[in-house]
């Protein structure tokens, strides 16, 4: 699903082609780039870094309007407060920054800064099912 | 992934103003300097792009606006030497390349007389280098007889050493001639390439700086922003004076030790792509992002180190230690470049900003997983051709990422199917390099990870893991 989406925003389907940035939060994990460019993805627009500390690291990145989708793979911490900082700063910028996490959201504990949650699963046939927790799908 | 080395060879006086190309010069003999351009191949070439030109196009132009009348370019420091000395024989004008045919010919025609006189230094920097097992007299001893041998062998011309090799070599006149011959004739092979030349960089004694003494010990970054960023803009003007673009800057912090004397700590800020402080006067966000984020890793380690009290900061120097020349005659050549696209300038100024790199990549017209894609440029506009439908659908097979450590695991039996053999590039590495063949398969392992392993020979190992 967000391979596409990626591909969508690098080619520009619907709108003018935009710069997407992957943020690795895996230090023992690499980019295989030629994976992720036989899904559509234009190689000139798709950045990757590798950081497990993204707000620390990447402040520039948020303050900039240069990429239009940002996704943080796995990043170490993101606390409520970056979590607000971040949702400001994709609103000022016309943004998406998508935030993946390596657990289960529940409904016990929110997050006001976030326009959708979803919990991604793998059944056991190996599909992938997606539930939305909030937001619309 | 091997580099692709670049060495221009010209005649000056004094290297103060050589940084045209690079910021790694050295004084070959007293006249001749070598210009080290390897780190800086992709810069320029970006550049050559926006003028329309091809890079050896661009410096020829430079050279000649920078009044440098007789250079040689060379994949080697001494072939560029050679090839100086050859076009001096001859008195042919302007920048000559062993990249192009004509360059290669003047190369190959180069008399004894301009090769000796090339390789005379040679002498001198192995001595200065303290090159193991070098004798100064055992040296002109193994010149002499190199060159009684090439006289009664009736070879003609130093082109004709083509066809010796290493071995022979060493084994007939010493080590030293043994490795001018592999600096001439085999630099380009990765086994030992120009890693040992005795190589000695250039400092120029004549640097901008400006110090700061602050009238009350500082300790964290909020406290120094602000002063520093004051500097900065200080400096901006005397590199501006200079026509220089910064790409590294040092900046000495003294602390105040209270107890003992006061210590300095040495804090590197560099750029990546050579960067002008005038441009960004009153807030020098990249060159304070990149001192922050160097700052940030002395300060941890100084608190490792030290017992609380910790000592406060009393005064800093900051000094230009690498920056690129850029006459206004060369820069005159870019103003009616076609310039970058808006969003390449923004990523350019952004990894300058930034404490970690930036990484875009482009897929290569190969199978094997190592070389079907390589890293590149930020700024390159180079127009990407579509991959071949065979390479993509083997791309669909593979996994997203890959370990960045290959650890070997033990498989009783693949869980999971063959994808694919893969064959090593066996034509151009040695045997012994490493792997010859390689099973691929998808393999679930005990924790339901969905893995992508390989057998080479008997042994599994983990390459990547899907989803």
């Amino acid at each position: 699903m967000l391979l596409s989406w990626i591909a969508e925003v690098t080619e520009g389907r619907d709108q003018a082609p935009a710069m997407c940035l992957w943020v690795n939060g895996y230090s023992e994990l690499e980019i295989y780039p030629p994976a992720w460019f036989a899904h559509g993805i234009d190689p000139r627009r798709l950045i990757f870094v590798t950081s497990t500390q993204p707000l620390q690291e990447l402040r520039p990145v948020f303050l900039s309007a240069l990429f239009k989708l940002i996704i943080l793979d796995n990043p170490k911490q993101c606390y409520e407060t970056e979590c607000l900082f971040l949702s400001r700063q994709a609103r000022k910028h016309h943004q998406r920054i998508v935030v993946i996490r390596n657990h289960f959201l529940s409904n016990q504990r929110g997050n006001i800064a976030a326009a959708q949650r979803l919990n991604c699963t793998r059944e056991d046939n190996g599909r992938y099912s997606l539930q939305m927790i909030k937001g619309k799908p | 992934m091997t580099r692709r080395t670049s060495y221009i060879a010209l005649h000056a006086t004094d290297g103060a103003r050589l940084n045209i190309f690079s910021t790694e010069m050295m004084q070959w003999a007293p006249t001749v300097w070598l210009i080290d351009l390897t780190d800086f191949r992709s810069y320029w070439e970006r550049r050559a792009e926006q003028v329309g030109l091809t890079v050896l196009g661009l410096w020829r132009r430079i050279l000649l606006a920078a009044s440098f009348l007789q250079a040689a370019h060379s994949d080697s420091p001494l072939k560029a030497v050679v090839l100086l000395a050859a076009i001096g024989e001859r008195a042919i004008q302007g920048l000559l390349s062993t990249e192009q045919g004509w360059g290669m010919t003047v190369y190959d025609e180069a008399s004894w007389d301009a090769w000796w006189q090339a390789m005379t230094p040679l002498g001198d920097h192995y001595a200065t280098h303290r090159v193991r097992g070098f004798q100064r007299a055992r040296f002109a001893g193994d010149c002499h007889r190199f060159q009684l041998s090439m006289q009664r062998l009736n070879i003609a011309r130093p082109s004709a050493m083509r066809g010796f090799n290493y071995p022979a070599c060493k084994r007939r006149f010493g080590l030293a001639i043994a490795d001018i011959w592999r600096f001439l004739f085999n630099a380009h092979e990765g086994l030992f390439g120009n890693s040992d030349f005795p190589w000695t960089g250039f400092q120029n004694p004549e640097v901008p700086e400006v110090c700061r003494y602050l009238d009350f010990p500082a300790q964290q970054w909020d406290q120094i922003a602000g002063l520093l960023c004051e500097d900065f803009d200080r400096l901006a003007p005397l590199l501006r004076e200079r026509d220089e673009l910064v790409l590294d800057l040092e900046w000495e912090l003294t602390f105040d030790a209270m107890i003992n004397d006061s210590f300095v700590a040495l804090i590197s800020v560099g750029f990546r792509n050579p960067h002008d402080l005038s441009q960004d006067r009153g807030q020098q966000r990249a060159a304070l992002a990149q001192a922050e984020h160097s700052f940030g890793s002395v300060m941890a380690a100084l608190h490792e180190d030290l017992i609380a009290p910790y000592p406060g900061i009393i005064g800093w120097k900051i000094a230009v230690r690498k920056s690129l020349h850029s006459p206004a005659q060369s820069l005159s050549l870019f103003e009616s470049a076609v310039g970058e696209t808006a969003e390449q300038q923004e990523l350019c100024k952004l990894e300058n900003e930034l404490g970690v790199t930036l990484r875009s990549y482009v897929c290569t017209n190969d199978l094997s997983p190592e070389f079907s894609f390589r890293l590149r440029s930020l700024s390159e506009r180079e127009e990407i051709c579509a991959t071949p439908e065979s390479l993509n659908n083997a791309a669909l097979q593979r996994p997203l990422f890959t370990f960045v450590q290959r650890d070997a695991m033990r498989v009783k039996s693949v869980e999971g199917c063959f994808t694919e053999a893969v064959l090593s590039h066996w034509w151009d590495t040695p045997p012994s390099a490493g792997w010859l063949e390689r099973h691929y398969y998808r393999h679930r392992d005990s924790a339901g990870k969905l893995l992508w392993i390989y057998r080479q020979g008997e042994v599994f190992y983990r390459h990547g893991i899907f989803g």
